[in-house]
C-alpha cells in the first residue's frame, strides 16, 4: 500500500438519468408532515404508518413504492391529521397565511395557495388552485355541523397529504439535453438529502428569489443546513444506518461474566457513535481520522467497558483514550460489542463487518456445507478456536478476508474491554490484510474490485486501524455510501471516475467528510439532469 | 368444504375467540356476506433450519416411518427427540412432506437468498456478498392467493411478524421479506400486532351514516388524486421505472371499505397495546406470536383475508430459548449455526420442539372456532410450518413441511410422505395454490408458479 498523494483533475463525466419521481422515505414523510403541520408529534398516527420493505439506505428511489398497505396507511393517516389540526384552534390557525381575507371564498383559495405551496414544494398551478378550491367547497356538505371554514381545511389536508406531489419529491422540469433543476426542486432536493425533511423558510425564501441556480448559492445553503439541528439528525441518519447502529439496541451481555456491562450500554454505544461522528464531521476530519482518532464519548455505561476511573453520569463526555490502545471507530465500544459469541469475540462478524460496511468488499455467502465449531475447547484463544475451525474454508475468504480483520481486534473483549492474554495467552492481534490500490491514476476511474491487491502486515488493532485509514478502498468505500445516500441511488458506470476523483482526494486527506457532502451536493449531477432515452 | 360466512358466524365458538368477540360480529355486516368460500392458506415461515439428518445432525425432526400417521407413533417419536411429535394431537389432520428443496443456490447471504425463494418460487435477484440484499424475482403465493380470492378487491394478504428486526427501514441490514408483490417488490411484515388490527377494523361500522359520509370525502379526495397521479403518467419523460412506480401507486388509490364492524375482546386488545411500541424486542416475542395467532384465527373467522404469513424469528436471529433445564439459549442463529457443537445440537432440537409447539397453539386456536355444521375453522384451509432452510448449516434440501388441514378436501391428510424423488420449491407452491382454488386464465390448475424454466405441476403424492 503505497501513501503518496493523488493528484487528478475533476473528471466531467456524462450525465445519466436519474428518477424524476422519488417518493418520501418513510422518515421523510414523518418529519415532513410534521414541519407542515407544525407538529410537535403525530401521536398514534406514527405507529400505523406501515414501513418500508428495505434492502439498502431507506430513501432509495428504486425501492420505494405505494402499495395497497401503505395507500391506505396514508389515507387513514391523512384523516386523523386533518382531524387533529382542525380540531385544535391554535393548530389551525397555524396554517393560515398573515393576513388571510377574512370572508370567503377568498379566506379559502389564500389558505390553499399558502399551505398548497409548502405542501408540494413549489407554487401551485392556476388549474390545481381551480380544482383544490372546488374540492373544499364540497367540504361542508360531507361535514354536517363543522363550520365550513373548517370543512374545507379538513377535506383540504386529507388531500394534500395523500397527493403524489406531496409524497413524491420531483423533478418535472421539461427540456432537451442537460437540463437544470428549477430553484424550488434544487431546494427540495438538497433540504431532504441533508436533514429528511422539507425546505425550512429560508430556503424556500431562496428558490422564491431565484438564488438556487449556482453552485456557490446551493454549497452556502448547504452549510447552514448543515449546522442546523436538522442537520445533524440528517448526519445521524445516515451513520445509523451505515454503522448499524440500529442492532445495537439487541446486544445483551451474560451478566456474571460481564457485571460492569450495564443495561444502559447498549443505548450509550449508539449515543457515542453519533457523538463521534459528529466530532469527526465538525473537525473538519475525514476517513483518516475515522480510523484513527483515540477519542471517545463517555458516560456512566461505557466508562467501566474502556477501563475509565473517575466520576462519570448519565451526559456523555469526551475523553482522549489511550492512542497505545484505541485507536478511532473500530476501537470503540459499540463495534466491539456488535458481534459476541457467548462470552468471547465473534471475531468472525467483527471481520465480516469490516469487509463489508468499512471497505465495501462483497464477500461470497458461507459454504452450505460449513461444519459446525467445535465444543469450547479452554486450551485454545479464541483465535487458535477460530482459526482451527475456518482454516480450511473453501474460497479462502476467512483466511485471507474474514479472519485477519476480525483477528486485529483480538485485543478486545466481547465488552471492548483492552485484554493482553485470552486465556492465560498472550493475545495474537496480527495478520496481513489485501487491500485493493490503484496501480496509478487512471487505476481511480473503476472500481476498487478492477484494482490490483496490495497486502499489508499488521501488528494489531492500531496498526490494522492506521492501514484502514491511508487505503484507498477505505476512502472509496465511504464516498460511495454517501454518493448512495446523497442521490438515492448507486453510481453508474459513467459516474465512477467521479466517485473515484473523490476517493483519491479523501485518501490524500484533501477533503474532510464535511467538505465531500457539500461536493456531493453541489455537483452537476446533483443540479440538473437528463432524461432517459425514449 | 365450502361455507358462508353467515353460517359460521352464528356458529362460531370457542375459547380464543370469546364472547366479546361473538357480539361484535355485526348482523348488518354478516348480511352482506354469504357468498362461498374459499379455503384460507396461513403460512408460518421459520428461519435457521431444523434438526435432521444430512450435514452431521441427527434425525431429531421427522417420523420415524412414512406413511400414514398415529397418535401413538408421533408420541412415541416425541420421546425419541422428533420434533413433528409434538403434534400427535392432529395425526389425522397432518401432512408432513419431507423431499422439497429450493431450486435456486444462494449467490449471496444463504438466508436472504432462501427468504425470496420460499414463497415466490423464483430465483433471487440482487444478491451481493454476505449482505441480505437478496429479492425475489417475481409474486409470492401469499399475494397471488389474496389477489384472486380476498372477497374485497385488492386487500392484501395480513403479513405479521414476531421476532427481531423491526419492519424495515433504519436498520440498513434488512429482516428476510418473504412476501411479494412483483419482482424485487417485497411486502413488508407489521410487526405490531395492534397496528395490524387497526387496520383490519378500519373507523366504523360500515353501514353507519358516519361511513357513508366518510366514503363520499375518500371519493372525493380519490378523483383528485387519481386526476393527479394521471397527469403525471401523462408526461412522456419520465423513466421506466418512474413509470412503474406511479402505475402502482394508481391501482393503489381505490374507494375501499370503510372497515369491518368485528372486533376482538378487549383483553387482547389491551395486551396488543402492551407491545406496540417495541414488538420486535426478545422479552416480547412469544407475547406477539400468539397475539399474531389470535389476529390469524380473527381474520379467518371474518373472511377478512384468504392468505396470511406469520414470519417468525430471523436469519440474525437473536432469540434466547429457556430450555428444559431452566437454562437460557445462546443466541439462536449461533446455536442453528452449531457454534457450541453437540450442546447446540441438542439446544437446537429443543427450540425446534418449542417452535414447533407455538404452532400447534395456532392449531389449537384455530380447531377450538366450530362451524354451523360441527365442523372446525382448521378444516376449512390450510395451515403451513415451514422454514427457509432445511438446517441450521444452510442447507436447501429437505426444507420442512407441517401441513395441517385439507383445503376443503383437496390435500391428504394423516400422512407423512417422504418423496422418492425430490421435488422443487415451486411444485410445493403449484400445490398449495391449487389447494386454495386459485386457478390459471383458462381455469385448469396452475403448474407454471415461479421462475420460468423449473418442472411444472404439483406434487401428486400430496393430493386426495
Amino acid at each position: 500500500m503505497t501513501n503518496q498523494p493523488v493528484t487528478l483533475v475533476k473528471p466531467d463525466v456524462p450525465m445519466v438519468p436519474s428518477p424524476r419521481v422519488s417518493r418520501l422515505s418513510w422518515l421523510e414523510w414523518k418529519q415532513t408532515t410534521l414541519d407542515l403541520l407544525h407538529l410537535p408529534d403525530l401521536g398514534a398516527v406514527e405507529a400505523s404508518v406501515t414501513k418500508d420493505a428495505l434492502t439498502g439506505f431507506d430513501n432509495a428511489s428504486a425501492d420505494l413504492f405505494v402499495a395497497d398497505q401503505l395507500r391506505s396507511d396514508l389515507e387513514r393517516a391523512a384523516e386523523a391529521l386533518a382531524d387533529r389540526v382542525t380540531g385544535d384552534p391554535a393548530l389551525l390557525t397555524a396554517l393560515l397565511p398573515a393576513g388571510a381575507p377574512t370572508s370567503m371564498p377568498d379566506r379559502a383559495r389564500a389558505f390553499l395557495a399558502a399551505f398548497g405551496q409548502r405542501a408540494f414544494r413549489r407554487p401551485l398551478q392556476a388549474s390545481e388552485l381551480d380544482s383544490f378550491v372546488a374540492l373544499f367547497q364540497q367540504a361542508p356538505d360531507q361535514f354536517p355541523g363543522v363550520d365550513p371554514f373548517t370543512a374545507g381545511v379538513r377535506l383540504s389536508l386529507q388531500m394534500f397529504l395523500q397527493s403524489p406531489h406531496f409524497l413524491y419529491r420531483t423533478e418535472l422540469q421539461a427540456g432537451t439535453g442537460t437540463i437544470a433543476l428549477t430553484d424550488y426542486e434544487v431546494a427540495s432536493k438538497l433540504s431532504y438529502a441533508l436533514t429528511n425533511t422539507m425546505p425550512d423558510d429560508t430556503l424556500f425564501a431562496a428558490a422564491a428569489a431565484g438564488a438556487l441556480h449556482d453552485a456557490d448559492a446551493v454549497k452556502a445553503q448547504a452549510e447552514r443546513l448543515l449546522a442546523l439541528p436538522t442537520g445533524v439528525a440528517g448526519l445521524d441518519h445516515f451513520n445509523f444506518q451505515v454503522l448499524k447502529l440500529g442492532n445495537y439496541e439487541g446486544i445483551t451481555r451474560d451478566s456474571t461474566a460481564f457485571p460492569e456491562f450495564s443495561a444502559k450500554a447498549p443505548a450509550a454505544m449508539q449515543e457515542e457513535a453519533l457523538r463521534f461522528a459528529r466530532y469527526i464531521f465538525a473537525q473538519g476530519f475525514g476517513v483518516r481520522e475515522i480510523y484513527t482518532k483515540p477519542v471517545a464519548f463517555v458516560n456512566a455505561a461505557l466508562a467501566p467497558l474502556y477501563g475509565l476511573q473517575g466520576t462519570f453520569g448519565d451526559d456523555f463526555t469526551q475523553i482522549d483514550l489511550d492512542p497505545n490502545q484505541r485507536a478511532g471507530l473500530l476501537t470503540q465500544t459499540g463495534f466491539l460489542n456488535l458481534y459476541a459469541n457467548g462470552n468471547d469475540p465473534d471475531s468472525i462478524h467483527r471481520g465480516v463487518f469490516i469487509n463489508d460496511r468499512v471497505l465495501c468488499l462483497k464477500l461470497p455467502p458461507p459454504s452450505a456445507n460449513a461444519t459446525p465449531l467445535p465444543p469450547e475447547d479452554a486450551t485454545l484463544t479464541n483465535r487458535q478456536a477460530i482459526e482451527a475451525h475456518t482454516g480450511t474454508c473453501g474460497l479462502g475468504c476467512h483466511t485471507t478476508f474474514i479472519n485477519p480483520a476480525g483477528f486485529a481486534f483480538e485485543g478486545f473483549d466481547a465488552v471492548g474491554k483492552y485484554r493482553t492474554t485470552d486465556r492465560g495467552r498472550t493475545i495474537d492481534s496480527s495478520g496481513s490484510y489485501p487491500f485493493n490500490e490503484p496501480a496509478g491514476p487512471s487505476d481511480w476511474s473503476s472500481d476498487p474490485t478492477q484494482w490490483p491487491s496490495a497486502t499489508a502486515s499488521h501488528t494489531g488493532a492500531i496498526d490494522f486501524s492506521d492501514q484502514i485509514s491511508k487505503s484507498s478502498q477505505a476512502s472509496y468505500c465511504y464516498t460511495s455510501q454517501w454518493f448512495n445516500y446523497i442521490n438515492r441511488r448507486a453510481p453508474s458506470q459513467p459516474e465512477l471516475p467521479l466517485l473515484g476523483y473523490y476517493a483519491a482526494r479523501s485518501r490524500a486527506a484533501a477533503i474532510s467528510a464535511r467538505q465531500l457532502v457539500l461536493e456531493l451536493v453541489t455537483s452537476k449531477g446533483f443540479l440538473s439532469r437528463i432524461d432517459e432515452a425514449p | 368444504m365450502n361455507f358462508t360466512r353467515r353460517h359460521f358466524l352464528r356458529g362460531a365458538g370457542g375459547v380464543t375467540l370469546a364472547l366479546p368477540l361473538l357480539e361484535a360480529f355485526g348482523s348488518k355486516y354478516v348480511q352482506a356476506q354469504t357468498a362461498a368460500r374459499t379455503p384460507f392458506v396461513i403460512h408460518v415461515v421459520h428461519s435457521n433450519g431444523v434438526v435432521q439428518a444430512g450435514g452431521g445432525d441427527p434425525e431429531w425432526w421427522w417420523p420415524s416411518k412414512a406413511g400414514p400417521l398415529t397418535t401413538d407413533a408421533m408420541v412415541a417419536d416425541l420421546a425419541a427427540k422428533r420434533a413433528t411429535g409434538v403434534l400427535s394431537d392432529y395425526a389425522t389432520k397432518l401432512l408432513l412432506v419431507r423431499g422439497v428443496s429450493h431450486s435456486f443456490a444462494p449467490g449471496g447471504c444463504a438466508h436472504a437468498a432462501a427468504d425470496a425463494q420460499i414463497l415466490s418460487g423464483t430465483n433471487p435477484v440482487d444478491q451481493s456478498g454476505s449482505a441480505g440484499t437478496a429479492r425475489a424475482n417475481g409474486e409470492s403465493v401469499d399475494q397471488r392467493i389474496a389477489r384472486e380470492k380476498n372477497p374485497a378487491a385488492g386487500r392484501g394478504p395480513l403479513l405479521l411478524k414476531s421476532g427481531n428486526f423491526t419492519a424495515g427501514g433504519m436498520g440498513y441490514d434488512v429482516p428476510g421479506f418473504v412476501s411479494y408483490t412483483g419482482p424485487r417488490q417485497p411486502a413488508a411484515y407489521t410487526d405490531s400486532p395492534y397496528q395490524a388490527y387497526l387496520r383490519m377494523v378500519g373507523v366504523a361500522d360500515n353501514n353507519s351514516a358516519e361511513a357513508a359520509l366518510i366514503a363520499k370525502r375518500r371519493h372525493s379526495v380519490n378523483d383528485i388524486l387519481r386526476a393527479q397521479i394521471q397527469a403525471l403518467l401523462s408526461r412522456s419523460d419520465l423513466t421506466k421505472s418512474d413509470r412503474d412506480r406511479l402505475n402502482q401507486h394508481f391501482a393503489a388509490v381505490r374507494d375501499l371499505e370503510v372497515g369491518l364492524a368485528s372486533s376482538l375482546p378487549d383483553p387482547t386488545i389491551a395486551s396488543m397495546k402492551t407491545v406496540d411500541a417495541h414488538p420486535y424486542q426478545d422479552a416480547n416475542h412469544i407475547t406477539v406470536m400468539r397475539l399474531a395467532h389470535e389476529l390469524m384465527v380473527f381474520a379467518m373467522s371474518i373472511d377478512y383475508t384468504r392468505s396470511a404469513v406469520l414470519r417468525m424469528g430471523d436469519r440474525i436471529d437473536l432469540y434466547h430459548f429457556k430450555l428444559a433445564d431452566g437454562s437460557t439459549s445462546p443466541e439462536y442463529h449461533l446455536c442453528s449455526h452449531r457454534q457450541g457443537g453437540a450442546i447446540s445440537q441438542d439446544v437446537c432440537a429443543q427450540a425446534d420442539r418449542i417452535q414447533i409447539g407455538w404452532f400447534k397453539e395456532l392449531l389449537d386456536k384455530l380447531s377450538a372456532v366450530s362451524l354451523v355444521d360441527g365442523s372446525k375453522l382448521i378444516d376449512a384451509g390450510v395451515t403451513i410450518w415451514t422454514n427457509q432452510q432445511a438446517n441450521g448449516n444452510h442447507s436447501y434440501k429437505n426444507i420442512p413441511y407441517v401441513i395441517c388441514g385439507n383445503a376443503a378436501g383437496y390435500l391428504k391428510t394423516g400422512t407423512f410422505v417422504d418423496l422418492t424423488v425430490p421435488a422443487t420449491t415451486n411444485r410445493m407452491l403449484n400445490t398449495v395454490l391449487n389447494a386454495a382454488g386459485v386457478r390459471k386464465s383458462d381455469g385448469s390448475h396452475v403448474d407454471d408458479f415461479g421462475e420460468p424454466g423449473q418442472p411444472k405441476g404439483e406434487i401428486q403424492e400430496m393430493l386426495a
